[in-house]
């Protein structure tokens, strides 16, 4: 998209760690003006998490709130203050949207809750994201990413297949993928909502399920279970196929290891010559896409001799060159050195005032690359105080002060 | 409310499989009309039989219950795109469009003569959006990349997997679904941009830098300390407990995450154990998390006298963060999700009646979005050609036997 697609929204976050922050991420690093509400000295508990730059805790020097909060400004307030939910609402009266993630109910516990923020601006659009959502039976159960990745079939998925399912459990992929999968739709839904505005000219209330939010992803999947009811075992024994679209998975090499992926028959015909049209792969079983898969089992053994006795770039190259899907398994610093994502320039400088500059994952939507003078990095607690106080708002300096002194920000 | 919020957008939809459906699979729910044009030359390799047990009752172009559960609710076209007239006929349908996607690799809609530069000619404001593996530009442009590679390049494979293990992949079409989504946020955003501006633009996305944007962890942590990730399983960097537990039955476990002070002290309670709060192990954070391998075979004393939707209700009762690990028979009737209506029961004219996945979101008093079932192949080619383009039925005709329509 161009730059400043969003540059007429505006959004305010009151978000914590990951999915809520995420969302309201995307709508500023595509120009959206974003107020960021914080709870005073504490603020947003990805603060408080890592990593940290040179691995000294402090509120300013996490690495995953420095790339949440990009382009955002810090507006401290207690909102369990009557004064602070107050001066909430008049933030609230100039919004598009209002992106939550707070535990269920605490919006209602404060007197913020849709019916409320509705009557101060009815065009507002507030987007509510909790693990389970606004109702149903599990919508005071309180979950996490290891929680939401289990209950959904990601955790199942990952890997399909093990040696002896009783040693090695469903775990979950790195990172916090569930969260950032709930901040993605949370975006998706808001800027939907503002399409729909223009239509309706009201605002509207939207109840995210972190947990929905990470099962849709599997629609395709779900779908084929509700004609075909065949649950696939985790067990290497029972489940020939091994990765879930058959003929595929991660085989060793030299140096490291390299995902494959032979699903369709002329892929097959590809790699086999790549491999230089060893006897044992002419076996007719292999030659067709389901017999293959269904025959997975006796196929990894040779392709993970065969692939041992080289490197990395040698499998990959010789793959991509003859169209079968093939790429290494990088780690962080092999992914920060790729040439293509130099070319690219997809990460990105940020000069933030704790830690210098730094590299950041950039966005990955953007047409044109953002230039560094547009590039705002994450706003230190509080920073902004005083321009959305007095600024945007209209309170004096005086009432600022005073506001201050009352802990209010 | 009968209206959709994106109801008077077309969508010229070249895409196939997983990570450009997906996107136009949301936008058609919303009320975009989503026209896929596919070939019996090239049909979506999504309507091919998902290998497995029941291959046979799958054959034809329309019986893959996968490509139904991503393809619902939007039109299929037939256009042979090797042909010259084919490629002409496509460009009519861009010009009473909006926006086209596609994601094949990247010099393929080039060959066609379906590049932007071509497209844009025949429509001013067009929007086109392309996804692929690695982007258009860049040494590896040309690379084939589907989800699980995706993941490998990015280092999510290398950064999964059990303690001291090889990396292990994430569910293979992860980062599918999250460029789709991605997608999707871009598109609506560029229409924002064409009714402020009345330009279209292109749109070059990239699944590996959709996917490297959420594992900021580990490039921070690389970035900052030049740390790199190690595999911990289900484990935390912080919290402990923090892992799934073997309960009753076959391949069943629960998971439990412990987030606080009180939640461990809930947690020692329901299984009984309320010394473990004192013992110099277990007392605090750090020498819990120390000692976890210790404490994770004594929870699993408890979980495994128990089914894991019973262990995982107990500790929730008790405000601990629990939940049964679950596989696709279980997530389909999952009380939760079919209380909050997220399964819409579709009926298929050759696969019957089966259920398709809702949007993730709930907004009661909005718009409700539109489940119709897929498309079979060139199911509306009469309407698409006829309605829309404005052929009659004898140039129709025509194009079907010169295998243009086809």
């Amino acid at each position: 998209m161009e730059r400043g697609a969003l540059s007429d929204i505006r959004v305010v976050e009151y978000g914590d760690f990951i999915s809520a922050p995420f969302a309201a991420k995307l709508f500023a690093d595509a120009g959206a003006d974003v107020v960021k509400v914080e709870a005073p000295y504490l603020g947003d508990k990805a603060r408080r998490s890592g990593p940290f730059f040179k691995d000294a805790p402090d509120l300013e020097r996490s690495g995953l709130f420095l790339y949440l909060n990009t382009n955002k400004q810090s507006f401290t307030l207690d909102l369990k203050k009557p004064l602070g939910a107050r001066i909430f609402k008049g933030l609230i009266r100039e919004a598009d949207i209002l992106i939550e993630n707070q535990p269920i109910d605490t919006m209602k516990s404060l007197g913020l809750d849709y019916t409320t923020l509705r009557e101060v601006n009815p065009r507002l659009i507030m987007t509510s994201i909790t693990p389970f959502g606004q109702s149903g039976p599990y919508r005071n159960w309180k979950a996490s990413d290891l929680i939401i990745t289990h209950m959904s079939p990601l955790a199942y998925s990952t890997p399909y297949v093990v040696e002896d399912p009783e040693r090695y459990s469903p775990i979950k992929p790195a990172g916090h993928q569930a969260d950032f999968a709930a901040g993605l739709t949370a975006a998706v839904m808001s800027l939907v909502a503002f399409h729909d505005r223009r239509h309706t000219g009201q605002g509207q209330h939207l109840d995210l399920a972190a947990y929905e939010a990470v099962v849709a992803t599997f629609a395709s999947f779900l779908t084929t279970y509700s004609y075909n009811k065949e649950v696939l075992p985790r067990a290497k024994a029972l489940n020939p196929r091994g990765g879930g679209f058959g003929s595929g998975g991660l085989f060793p090499c030299q140096d490291g290891w390299i995902q494959l992926h032979c699903g369709m028959d002329h892929q097959w015909h590809n790699f086999v010559k790549v491999m230089g049209l060893p006897a044992w792969a002419l076996d007719e079983r292999f030659g067709e896409r389901s017999s293959r898969a269904m025959h997975w089992d006796l196929v990894e053994p040779h392709i993970t001799k065969w692939t041992s006795q080289h490197t990395m770039e040698e499998v990959y190259s010789a793959c991509q060159k003859n169209h079968v899907p093939c790429l290494p398994c990088n780690d962080t610093a092999q992914l920060l050195e790729s040439e293509q994502f130099r070319v690219r320039e997809f990460f990105v400088q940020f000069d933030h005032p704790e830690t210098g500059p730094l590299t950041y994952p950039g966005v990955a939507f953007q047409k044109s690359r953002v230039p560094s003078e547009e590039r705002r990095p994450a706003p230190v607690l509080g920073q902004h105080n005083e321009e959305v106080l007095c600024g945007r708002l209209g309170y004096s300096r005086e009432t600022l002060i005073k506001l201050r002194e009352a802990e209010v920000i | 409310m009968n209206h959709l919020p994106l109801s008077g957008i077309r969508i010229a939809d070249f895409t196939q499989v997983w990570a450009g459906p997906f996107n136009t699979l949301w936008l058609g729910i919303l009320g975009a009309e989503v026209i896929k044009i596919e070939s019996q030359k090239r049909p979506d390799p999504w309507r091919l039989p998902t290998p497995g047990a029941n291959v046979t009752a799958q054959l034809g172009l329309n019986k893959a219950p996968g490509f139904v559960g991503i393809d619902f609710g939007k039109l299929s076209c037939t256009i042979n795109l090797t042909t010259q007239k084919g490629v002409a006929l496509a460009k009519e349908l861009v010009r009473i469009s909006d926006i086209v996607t596609e994601n094949f690799s990247a010099e393929v809609m080039d060959r066609f003569g379906l590049a932007y530069e071509n497209l844009q000619k025949v429509k001013s404001d067009l929007i086109m959006l392309s996804t692929t593996g690695m982007g258009h530009a860049g040494p590896f442009r040309n690379f084939l990349a589907y989800g699980p590679a995706v993941h490998s390049f990015t280092s999510l494979t290398t950064a999964t997997g059990y303690p001291e293990g090889p990396p292990q992949p994430t569910a293979g079409g992860w980062s599918d679904i999250l460029s789709a989504e991605m997608a999707t946020f871009t598109l609506l955003s560029a229409l924002h941009q064409r009714e402020k501006t009345g330009q279209g633009q292109y749109i070059d996305l990239s699944m590996s830098e959709v996917m490297a944007s959420m594992i900021p962890e580990s490039i921070m942590d690389y970035t900052m300390n030049q740390r790199l990730a190690e595999r911990v399983g289900n484990r935390d960097e912080i919290m402990a407990p923090h892992n799934c537990y073997r309960c009753q039955g076959d391949d069943k476990w629960v998971a439990i995450a412990v987030t606080g002070e009180e939640e461990w002290q809930a947690l020692c309670q329901v299984v009984g154990h309320p010394e473990w709060t004192q013992e110099a192990r277990f007392a605090d954070p750090v020498s819990r998390w120390q000692n976890q391998g210790e404490l994770d075979p004594l929870i699993t004393q408890w979980t495994k006298e128990r089914t894991a939707y019973e262990a995982a209700e107990l500790l929730q009762k008790a405000g601990v963060p629990a939940g049964p690990t679950l596989h696709f028979g279980e997530v389909i009737n999952e009380p939760h999700l079919k209380a909050r209506g997220f399964y819409v029961e579709t009926d298929h004219p050759e696969l019957g009646k089966g259920l398709l996945c809702r949007m993730p979101w709930r907004n009661e008093d909005g718009y409700q979005g539109r489940y119709e079932t897929a498309p079979l192949l060139g199911e509306h080619n009469d309407y698409v050609f006829g309605q829309l383009l404005g052929l009659s039925e004898k140039e129709l005709a025509q194009l079907k036997e010169e295998m243009v329509i086809y």
